[in-house]
């Protein structure tokens, strides 16, 4: 028995180093290495904007060869969807799985990200008065149980999304969008717009898809069998099950998806608890793609059987510090300005993104179309952030901490929500900073509808860290900026800025280059007003096992079509 | 004994509600609510909250929504549409007659989704409490007979080796360490998570088996070092009673003495300690099942407690409270079972 223990240990002690060795590259003769795309041009200091990477055309096929049909995709998520029914959600987790089975009414198109129609045909027109835009269904469109797709099922989604009784989670979206939808024959879709000449409405016209009408309109919209498990769709692939916080599989293709019958056969997810949890399901290709941490990326880069891609989206997601402007030691923009200055934002990129990170400088992401580069910029300089704080005659007392007129700096909080460990990195660092020009900052985690709460609501903060998804639309990014907002958390008030934000939003002809000049002036007038320490922007990190080919690279990245993708043989 | 029975469930009602009291008012009394993750929602303005209130009954004082929670409302007008008017006749029956309400969120029957993540929850507890018993015993027992020997030293060097560190963080090192053993062999000897093979349809009882070695083996790692030290100690005192002094005098096979004589004895503890480990793990299944991604109870009430999902939280802690109120119930029963010098009335 003894013996027997000592075996068990030795063998334990073995699998132990065994494990934690590299991991051994198999023998080939056609090792193929990682491959690493990076499409958008790293940031310089030159002038001029940055630009999104090149439209790419997709590239055609060099063999008339249909590419493979069947296989599965094994995916993750990291947390749990909330039902089936577009209707019922506004969180990605739900829609990223929703997206597998149900179909969109228009897209950005990959290469030039206009907006195209889906189920819609090619553009929308708008009336002369600019009162109305209109869409036509494409002809013959069917829902997976060969029923005709028709206006009547885009109105009745639309009434139904309006009505008071539906617990819609995105109705103000809409209805700060459109007064109404209606059919005008089977193939006519009319929106009425809420303002004339908005810009952004074509962006819209999605609503949350389309609904049909002969399955929902007997139910109880917010409480039905349908909204777990959908029996008619119009998407990619039919529904087959969920089983919530565990699996969701969709499978087989719908026959009647408008874009083509999808190659692979079914589609299946696994809740995970984290990227870092995903990432080993990747290693024992458990999984299929994986969207790792930046810690973890160049360990990813080295897997034999993963092809990575990094890059940019025009709608990248950003990080920032945010001012309460409504505190009186941060309502003067001088001193949010010297403030900016004593952060050390690319000590933040190189240390929290191991350089995985794009530095920002305005509200506006650096691939997105409205970008500029030519804004006022604060780098870091603690000398210079202290020399300013003098020059607003804020001096260091007999404990470093600076006062002014004999008052000294009260304790200041830096808030972010729990559990977000780049955030809590990014507090310490800006604490750090701070202190060393005699701010005094405390770093609060607090629970995240709490923090919510109080940035929206109570207000009873002096800096906080949060981010944004701003999509390839600018206009919802500038709304918390302005003035009447109530979503504007940093309290800024600069009436330049709405009024050029809503100029960008009203441009006669909505041409991008002749909205593009509004936007530039406005992200000027807030760079220099500061209400918001804009961090950096993030880059998507994506591996792929091999087995799988994805889309083409284009400026929305590689996984934007999964009808397209195909098991190699 | 139907006394006693019969007293002991009668106690369990104040006890279940006032426990329902406390959790109610301690979940309402943390700061943010089931809305407020909708200010992210730029076009979402106070008003559009105020009214998604008026329809979740969240405007109510604390005490009428607890009552409702209880009793229900189909007894009374509800605000349906939120307009600040009550006009419309409620539809839940209240938590007395089975009827939890509606998650905020799913907008699903609260006792349905928790009835549905039960199963799992109880699957893993009992494949934990079993290996508990399984390793625990035999090993305490073995260690007791051997006091002093290498077995007895190496097994109590062990235990309080892997009692210094959270057996939940040795399952994400080893998922890691699987991970990476797979990458270097290419052969996977264990899975790193979730109920069943991705993609499977219907139930295969090896996949599922496969599938609950790790976590059930971490899960019951407390218990049956808790089992092992209880059995081991109590062996120690029964080794030196005068009863098993006369059955080994009278000529019985060792065998005899240890099944018949030690083990009986000594497993009285074990029964009384028993009850309480089933409901610690199954109260404490939560932390395992977020690292094992297992969709038990245990995240469901983690994530709705987070996300403020009212329905579902406090109805699944009163299912926690009453599935440990009734196992203690059964611990004390089968105390008096084992031990026929106890009896209750």
């Amino acid at each position: 028995m003894y013996k027997l223990l000592c075996l068990l240990s030795v063998t334990v002690v073995l699998v132990f180093i065994v494990a934690c060795a590299a991991p051994v590259t198999p023998e080939p003769t056609k090792a193929p290495t990682a491959t690493t795309v990076a499409v958008a041009p790293p940031a310089t200091t030159a002038p001029g904007p940055t630009v999104a990477p090149k439209p790419t055309e997709v590239p055609k096929p060099t063999e008339t060869k249909a590419p493979p049909k069947g296989g599965t995709v094994r995916r993750y998520l990291t947390g749990n969807a909330i039902s089936m029914n577009p209707m019922m959600t506004s969180d990605t987790t739900s829609t990223g799985l929703q997206d597998w089975i149900w179909a969109h009414l228009v897209k950005r198109d990959p290469v030039t990200l206009d907006i195209v129609g889906v189920l819609y045909e090619d553009k929308p027109t708008f009336s002369a008065d600019g009162k109305t835009m209109t869409w036509k269904l494409r002809p013959g469109l069917k829902w997976s149980d060969g029923q005709p797709l028709t206006s009547a099922d885009v109105e009745f989604t639309w009434k139904t999304m309006m009505d008071p009784k539906t617990k819609l989670r995105q109705r103000a979206t809409f209805e700060g969008a459109f007064t109404d939808v209606k059919a005008l024959d089977p193939l006519t879709v009319q929106y009425t717009l809420k303002d004339v000449g908005f810009c952004p409405a074509a962006d819209q016209s999605d609503l949350i898809g389309v609904l049909p009408k002969h399955i929902y309109e007997k139910l109880d919209i917010n409480v039905n069998p349908e909204n777990t498990k959908p029996t008619v769709v119009n998407g990619p692939w039919l529904f087959k099950s969920w089983a919530a916080d565990d699996q969701f599989t969709a499978g087989p293709p719908n026959k009647n998806y408008v874009l083509g019958e999808p190659n692979i056969e079914t589609v299946s997810y696994r809740n995970v608890k984290d990227a870092v949890v995903a990432l080993q399901l990747f290693k024992t290709q458990e999984i299929d793609i994986v969207s790792p941490a930046a810690l973890d990326w160049e360990e990813v880069k080295k897997l034999p059987f993963a092809s990575t891609y990094e890059y940019y989206t025009p709608g990248a997601s950003w990080t920032y510090i945010g001012f309460n402007t409504r505190n009186p030691w941060l309502a003067d923009k001088k001193v949010r300005q010297a403030i900016s200055t004593a952060i050390d934002v690319d000590g933040m990129i190189k240390n929290i993104r191991l350089g995985l990170a794009k530095r920002q400088y305005s509200l506006i992401s650096p691939t997105n179309w409205a970008y500029t580069d030519d804004v006022p910029k604060f780098p870091y300089d603690p000398t210079k952030a202290k020399q300013l704080l003098k020059d607003l005659g804020f001096t260091p007392g007999p404990d470093g901490i600076l006062q002014k007129d004999g008052k000294p700096w009260p304790k200041m909080r830096i808030f972010y929500s729990a559990g977000t460990s780049e955030r809590e990195k990014i507090a310490t660092i800006a604490q750090e900073n701070l202190k060393a020009v005699g701010i005094p900052l405390e770093v609060v985690a607090e629970e995240s509808a709490a923090y919510s709460e109080r940035r929206g609501v109570t207000r009873d903060m002096e800096l906080f860290i949060h981010g944004w998804s701003p999509g390839v639309e600018p206009y919802g990014t500038g709304e918390v900026f302005q003035s009447f907002s109530t979503r504007n958390h940093s309290g800024i008030k600069n009436l330049e800025f709405d009024k050029l934000w809503d100029q960008a939003s009203y441009t006669p002809g909505c041409k991008q280059a002749d909205r593009k000049v509004f936007y530039v002036k406005a992200a000027q007038i807030l760079a220099d007003e500061q209400p918001y320490i804009w961090i950096f922007a993030t880059p998507e990190l994506v591996a792929v096992n091999k087995r799988l080919t994805v889309n083409p690279m284009t400026p929305l990245g590689v996984l934007y079509d999964p009808s397209k993708w195909y098991i190699n043989p | 004994m139907t006394r006693y029975l019969a007293r002991r469930l009668l106690q369990t009602i104040p006890i279940l509600l006032i426990i329902t009291v406390i959790q109610f008012m301690l979940i309402r009394a943390s700061p943010g609510g089931p809305l407020k993750a909708y200010l992210e929602n730029p076009m979402t303005t106070v008003e559009h909250i105020k009214q998604m209130e008026r329809q979740l009954g969240l405007d109510q004082p604390l005490p009428i929504q607890y009552l409702t929670w209880m009793l229900g409302n189909d007894w009374t007008l509800v605000d349906e549409d939120g307009d600040g008017v009550a006009e419309t006749k409620g539809t839940t029956r209240g938590m007395l007659r089975g009827d939890f309400g509606y998650s905020y969120f799913t907008h699903l029957p609260a006792l349905e989704t928790i009835l549905g993540r039960l199963p799992a929850t109880v699957e893993l507890s009992l494949a934990a409490t079993l290996i508990s018993y399984l390793i625990g015993i035999p090993l305490g027992v073995y260690a007791g007979l051997h006091r002093g020997g290498r077995i007895d030293n190496a097994v109590r060097f062990f235990t309080s080796t892997l009692n210094s560190v959270p057996h939940w963080w040795l399952g994400l090192i080893f998922i890691i360490l699987i991970a990476n053993l797979t990458l270097a062999t290419g052969v996977q000897i264990l899975p790193i998570g979730g109920r069943q093979t991705l993609g499977l349809e219907g139930f295969n009882p090896l996949d599922r088996l496969w599938h609950l070695i790790l976590p059930a083996f971490l899960m019951g790692t407390g218990g049956w070092i808790t089992f092992m030290r209880f059995m081991r100690s109590e062996t120690l005192e029964v080794l030196g009673q005068d009863y098993v002094r006369t059955a080994r005098a009278k000529g019985l096979s060792a065998r005899v003495v240890t099944f018949r004589h030690i083990l009986r004895n000594a497993l009285l503890p074990v029964v009384t300690i028993s009850g309480g480990l089933f409901v610690s793990l199954i109260n404490g299944a939560a932390i395992y099942e977020l690292v094992f991604s297992w969709p038990g109870m245990g995240r469901l009430v983690l994530e709705a407690t987070l996300k403020k999902d009212f329905p579902i939280s406090i109805g699944a802690l009163a299912i926690f409270a009453t599935i440990g109120v009734l196992g203690r119930l059964l611990a004390d029963i089968a105390y008096g079972w084992v031990d026929p010098r106890i009896r209750y009335d």
